[in-house]
């Protein structure tokens, strides 16, 4: 089980985070048993010396800055074709 | 709402920047906020930074309220503007406005070969054009603008699918031909069939169509201590990642006395709607259309006269919250927080409202103050109202809610427009010539209703489900 943790504090959320929940429309069935989606509070890459460009999406450990929806797919394609 | 793409999320950086400076008194430091945007040595958008600066600096102006007759020497620094504006509360009535610089003047070509065109043999796109637009040269078919008819049926006869259609995003969102090209080439709005749906907002890719914020003036009222109450859409109960309640939370935090929500003008709706309904058909009248989407009322006042009469005389929600906060937070300044620009209108035209936020403007306020919505578990403001009337924000709510009101239905026949486009407003102008198989018509100019209005931040179809739920682990009573 994979856990997709779209970062939802107020700077991803509103530039570009919001429409990164709509995955779940999109992704192929074949995840359907090993995907879960949720929403998280601020988790914090938007300060420090390693600032990252928002929207932060976590992939299980692994961060996606920057991240769109079809990122997310590539990613999980990654994961699961290994 | 439409896809997200990188202009909105220029006007989100933008309008977040400017509330705080504002927040932070340094509004002498607008004039930073294009380079910050577009720092040197960094990408572009167009030809170069520069000219994506100077955009910016006009969409500054845009989103201040001034446009480009206002400017009349060009060296005048954004931050004047924005002082201006502040200092002398200045209201202008204009909502919408296109940035020259920044229209790309898309061409009307409409039909276009392009290099995929193989200059067949069979040559079915000239053959089949009745205006004997089409010609060939060079081995490639070419066709005469001055003949193109834009009927598409060269584009349909290609079977390389060589032909395509250029469209002008903006003037074909726009149900009623409001925007138009002026003598420049740049779009142009014409306010006196503008219905203010928001629709070329969407549609512009490149953000040249810009929406007057009257985020500052309300930032500036609380900063100044004045009483300050929100009242906020239906639709706004799914536009975090969180319960209601914390989002009323967050608002609070901004500055406002008193957060009301409009669900509890929406009860009064519903009983006067349904009266209303029942009085008229009582009396022959075969249908009665809803009248709490403002832009369809400004389709019906300015394109569909003849439907007038049609349309319920039944106030807005928005209307009938303001009158009830009146009351209750007399000299307050009200502020309605809204998922669309047609409510701005609507505000401007009653004057209970003074200020109109957007669901956006609130995110970028938010964010300049640095305000997370937190995750615990607070219910709803004040809770006053039913489930029925939170549902007002979903396309078909209001029918919903009149619906549940009426003694067993009392032989209501809904119908529902989902979306206002071209097509919606033809079948609505040949409404009045026939007598339909529906008596009560439901109007939403954004397709999902509120949800997917202009202004939204989440996509319509999360937000419904987060409304949804809500209203599930609240356990909201479930009529009036």
């Amino acid at each position: 089980m994979t856990e997709i943790t779209i970062c939802s504090g107020t700077l991803c959320y509103i530039m570009g985070g919001a429409d990164i929940f709509e995955i779940e429309t999109k992704l192929s069935e074949m995840y359907n048993d090993k995907i879960r989606i949720k929403a998280s509070t601020c988790l914090g890459f938007c300060e420090g010396e390693n600032k990252q460009n928002p929207p932060c999406v976590m992939v299980g450990n692994e961060l996606i800055p920057d991240a769109t929806i079809e990122k997310i797919i590539n990613h999980l394609k990654r994961l699961y074709t290994r | 709402m439409s896809f997200i793409n990188n202009a909105t999320l220029i006007r989100r950086d933008i309008l977040s920047k400017l509330i705080k400076l504002q927040l932070n008194g340094n509004i002498g430091e607008t004039d930073r906020i294009p380079l910050l945007i577009r720092p040197k040595n960094g990408n572009a958008s167009r030809c170069c930074i520069h000219k994506d600066r100077a955009v910016l600096k006009y969409k500054i102006m845009g989103l201040l309220g001034f446009d480009t007759s206002d400017e009349t020497d060009e060296l005048t620094p954004l931050h004047k503007y924005f002082m201006e504006m502040l200092e002398n509360h200045r209201t202008v009535n204009k909502i919408l406005s296109v940035v020259d610089e920044a229209c790309s003047s898309c061409d009307s070509g409409n039909f276009v070969v392009t290099n995929m065109c193989r200059g067949c043999v069979g040559r079915p796109c000239m053959l089949n054009c009745n205006k004997n637009a089409i010609d060939f040269y060079k081995g490639q078919a070419i066709i005469d603008k001055e003949k193109c008819v834009s009927c598409g049926l060269c584009q349909k006869a290609c079977p390389y699918h060589a032909i395509i259609y250029t469209p002008v995003p903006c003037e074909e969102a726009c149900p009623v031909k409001a925007i138009n090209k002026n003598n420049n080439g740049k779009e142009h709005i014409d306010e006196s069939n503008c219905i203010y749906c928001g629709k070329c907002t969407e549609a512009c890719p490149f953000g040249a169509i810009v929406e007057r914020s009257d985020v500052f003036l309300v930032v500036q009222g609380i900063q100044k201590q004045k009483k300050t109450v929100a009242l906020v859409a239906p639709a706004l109960a799914g536009q975090f990642k969180t319960n209601f309640g914390n989002i009323i939370d967050a608002i609070k935090i901004l500055g406002f006395d008193a957060v009301i929500e409009v669900a509890e003008g929406a009860e009064i709706t519903t009983q006067n709607e349904a009266a209303e309904w029942q009085h008229k058909t009582a009396n022959g009248q075969p249908f009665m259309t809803t009248s709490c989407c403002p832009s369809f009322v400004n389709l019906v006042d300015k394109h569909i006269t003849d439907l007038k009469p049609f349309v319920s005389g039944t106030k807005s929600p928005m209307f009938y919250s303001a009158q009830l906060a009146k009351q209750e937070f007399p000299g307050a300044v009200m502020v309605f927080f809204s998922p669309c620009l047609a409510k701005k209108h609507e505000a401007q035209q009653g004057g209970l409202i003074d200020y109109v936020v957007s669901f956006e403007e609130l995110g970028a306020w938010m964010l300049a103050k640095g305000i997370e919505t937190g995750n615990s578990n607070l219910p709803p403001a004040r809770n006053l109202a039913g489930c029925d009337s939170r549902l007002y924000a979903l396309a078909g709510g209001v029918t919903n809610a009149v619906k549940n009101y009426l003694p067993n239905n009392s032989g209501l026949k809904p119908f529902n427009i989902n979306g206002l486009g071209k097509e919606e407003v033809r079948s609505l102008k040949a409404l009045t010539h026939k007598t339909p198989d529906f008596n009560f018509l439901e109007v939403m100019s954004c397709e999902n209703g509120c949800i997917g209005g202009c202004n939204t931040i989440a996509r319509p179809n999360i937000a419904r489900r987060q409304i949804e739920n809500e209203m599930q682990k609240h356990d909201i009573k479930k009529a009036v």
